[in-house]
């Protein structure tokens, strides 16, 4: 292993490493408190309310203890996370006991979606055009009269 | 960054230098008549080869190298007192979808080279310069098939594309002539009749409404620019030029022409502020204003004295749905399809370095010897340019082809240092609406196109939905080739003369022959009738007065040579 001040120390590498490494870490850290991550709940404790879920009917003990708030939290994500595996994306049918996810917005045409939230006014108007253009067609110059010829029978 | 020149040699080469003078006005006129002569000589080239079939079809190279040959020789013929006199635009022969810039050299192979088909449309561009005063040229004419005459019109979309371009350049000519005599302008295009001079705005919507008439759009790039001594736009974008003076059509002005035809929400509600929508802050995005006039608007008179020139370019309007005309890039990199090299340069004359290969020093220095502001080839470095009539052609051709490959090794270094700045390969696409609005803005709007370069102000393409240009870029696999007709003329505007339109014509060059379904209707029509109405009779409205060909009675063997 070459020294702090060797002049072939592998300084690129170890930055590199250290960088992944940090990275992993975080990664990791996250992961133990994303909020649709159920790790934190996965049994029955007096401290936390038993979770509605089918798939944590297991009886595991859980070794860490979450807040009220935090397990109310959890709850109403997996909720969510599966209505959304299932494909109910659609605003109506996601107001459940009343509750509306704000994170789901209400797209009524799901192929004119753009990707941001920046849809603009412009970016509506522009729309209309494409819609209107499949409907009716574009309003397009009128073929009248003889036409136009320039030039002759000459090259 | 200005370069400092002090105000007595700004005067003497901005103002001095640039008043139309008998002196002036006889070079501009020269330029002009070579221009003419060039023209015409190339169409005959393709007329024998391609219509008359007296030989094998040219390709594009060979025309091309023939005729700058040419038009250099004419060059060389008269003012040998001027140092500066050289092509200011290389022949470029835009095939179809092609725009600008396709000039292939010698070598280029059969995929680049092209040889053209029956129904292509092709415009001649070409443009030379004496002391700097230019005329620049451009005529779309239609190959058809072989035999003693065409068959029939050529018809079409292509055909709806020349008509209009070739109608809005000659109503163009008229109206600039119109600044002359302004009791003359028609007083249907005037907004305040007291104040009578033709504006830029005036120029924009006539061209407009002719496109519109024809069902087709004004191609970006499209422009009516003053031009001056050494000033005709051969390096727009890589160097700002103050006091721009000229109308340009780019991206925005089809982005705020669909915003005008929406004026409702997906809803169906009346957007209220419409008006709102569809103007556009000129000053959005950009921290400068425009101190040095760099930025062009269409708040500007034409003047007596000055010089425009007229560069229309038209595509035809897809029937089926709504989107926008935009030019891509070719750079000859990739191999699939046509995709043409970059053939022509210009020097930066800012740039200096120590060069490494034996061959680009070389190169170098010849281009600095022989070569100014303007584009060049390679092959105008070769010690056989211009071809000499008197000797062997097949082996002159021969030896320019050996030329150009040595200079091509030493190319790369030149580009790569920046010393050269190659002129772009354009090629019109059409890409539909839905797919621009399917991509979200999350580049951010700052982010410019370094490679190819556009004028000040006109940076974002789209400002309204803030699409760059490298996020249309992205665009391109959606877009369709579209045919563009274009048709560019230089008039000069002199007080004592009158205007002389330094290239282009209806007597000189008839176009092809061509019929489309469409016609001028309403006012367009009564417009472009009243203004043709007065180049017809020279008593009563303007006298245009057309440079005429050369005689090139010992040229013209050469050329006959030449297609032996």
């Amino acid at each position: 292993m070459p020294s702090k001040n060797s002049v072939n120390k592998p300084k690129d590498n170890m930055i590199r490493q250290r960088k992944s490494h940090m990275a992993s870490k975080r990664r990791q850290r996250r992961s133990n408190t994303g909020v649709t991550i159920i790790k934190t709940s996965k049994g029955t404790n007096e401290i936390v309310p038993l979770l509605t879920n089918n798939r944590n009917k297991g009886g595991v003990i859980a070794n860490t203890i979450i807040s009220n708030k935090k397990a109310k939290k959890i709850e109403r994500n997996i909720k969510y996370a599966e209505m959304r595996r299932n494909g109910n994306v659609n605003g109506k049918k996601l107001k459940v006991n009343g509750v509306v996810d704000i994170d789901m917005k209400e797209d009524g045409n799901n192929d004119n979606n753009t990707s941001g939230p920046k849809e603009s006014a412009v970016r509506k108007a522009l729309w209309s055009i494409v819609d209107g253009a499949k409907i009716s067609g574009l309003t397009l110059a009128v073929a009248s009269g003889e036409g136009t010829t320039l030039g002759g029978p000459s090259f | 960054m200005a370069l400092q020149i002090s105000p007595k040699d700004t005067d003497l080469l901005l103002k001095q230098k640039n008043v139309l003078s008998a002196d002036v006005l006889d070079k501009y006129r020269y330029a002009g008549e070579v221009t003419q002569t060039c023209l015409q000589y190339i169409i005959s080239l393709i007329n024998d080869s391609y219509h008359l079939g007296k030989h094998e079809p040219y390709s594009a190279a060979e025309l091309c190298l023939l005729g700058d040959s040419f038009m250099q020789t004419l060059i060389n013929g008269k003012f040998k007192k001027v140092i500066e006199k050289s092509i200011a635009q290389p022949v470029t022969l835009d095939v179809n979808d092609l725009v600008v810039g396709y000039s292939p050299e010698l070598t280029d192979d059969e995929k680049t080279n092209l040889t053209f088909k029956v129904g292509d449309i092709v415009t001649i561009n070409l443009g030379c310069h004496i002391d700097g005063y230019t005329s620049n040229l451009a005529h779309t004419i239609v190959i058809f098939p072989s035999g003693l005459t065409p068959p029939g019109p050529l018809l079409g979309e292509s055909s709806d594309a020349i008509v209009a371009s070739y109608l809005a350049n000659e109503t163009i000519v008229t109206l600039l002539a119109c600044a002359l005599k302004t009791e003359k302008i028609p007083n249907s295009l005037l907004n305040d009749k007291s104040n009578r001079q033709i504006t830029g705005s005036i120029i924009r919507n006539v061209v407009n409404a002719i496109a519109e008439s024809f069902n087709c759009t004004v191609v970006p790039t499209s422009k009516v620019r003053r031009i001056r001594r050494f000033l005709a736009g051969q390096a727009e974008g890589v160097v700002a030029e103050r006091d721009f003076k000229g109308v340009v059509w780019s991206e925005i002005d089809q982005e705020k022409e669909l915003l005008k035809r929406c004026n409702f929400t997906e809803d169906g509600e009346i957007i209220s502020n419409s008006n709102e929508l569809i103007t556009i802050d000129q000053n959005k995005g950009r921290s400068i204003d425009n101190p040095d006039k760099a930025i062009p608007t269409d708040d500007f008179v034409i003047l007596p004295g000055e010089v425009y020139m007229i560069d229309i370019k038209m595509a035809p309007i897809n029937k089926d749905e709504p989107g926008l005309y935009t030019l891509e890039s070719l750079d000859g990199k990739t191999k699939e399809g046509f995709n043409a090299k970059h053939s022509i340069f210009i020097r930066d004359v800012s740039m200096s370095e120590q060069l490494k290969l034996r061959n680009s020093r070389r190169l170098l220095s010849l281009v600095d010897k022989h070569q100014s502001v303007y584009p060049f080839k390679l092959s105008y470095v070769s010690e056989n340019f211009p071809l000499n009539s008197k000797g062997n052609l097949i082996e002159q051709l021969n030896h320019i082809e050996k030329d150009v490959n040595i200079f091509k090794f030493g190319l790369n270094e030149c580009i790569n240092k920046q010393l050269f700045v190659s002129k772009a390969i354009l090629s019109c696409k059409f890409i539909p609406l839905k797919e621009i609005l399917k991509v979200p803005t999350s580049t951010g709007i700052n982010g410019y196109d370094a490679a190819n370069p556009t004028l000040p102000g006109m940076e974002l393409p789209l400002p309204k939905l803030g699409i760059t240009s490298l996020k249309l870029k992205t665009l391109f696999k959606y877009g369709k080739r579209t045919v563009v007709s274009r048709y560019v003329s230089t008039v000069a505007l002199s007080n004592e003369v009158g205007c002389v339109r330094l290239s282009g014509g209806n007597k000189l060059f008839t176009p092809s022959w061509v019929h489309t379904n469409y016609q001028l209707q309403g006012s367009i029509a009564e417009i472009v009738n009243e203004l043709s109405a007065l180049t017809q009779d020279e008593r009563f409205g303007i006298k245009i007065d057309e440079c005429n060909v050369l005689d090139i009675s010992n040229v013209g063997e050469e050329a006959n040579d030449m297609e032996e």
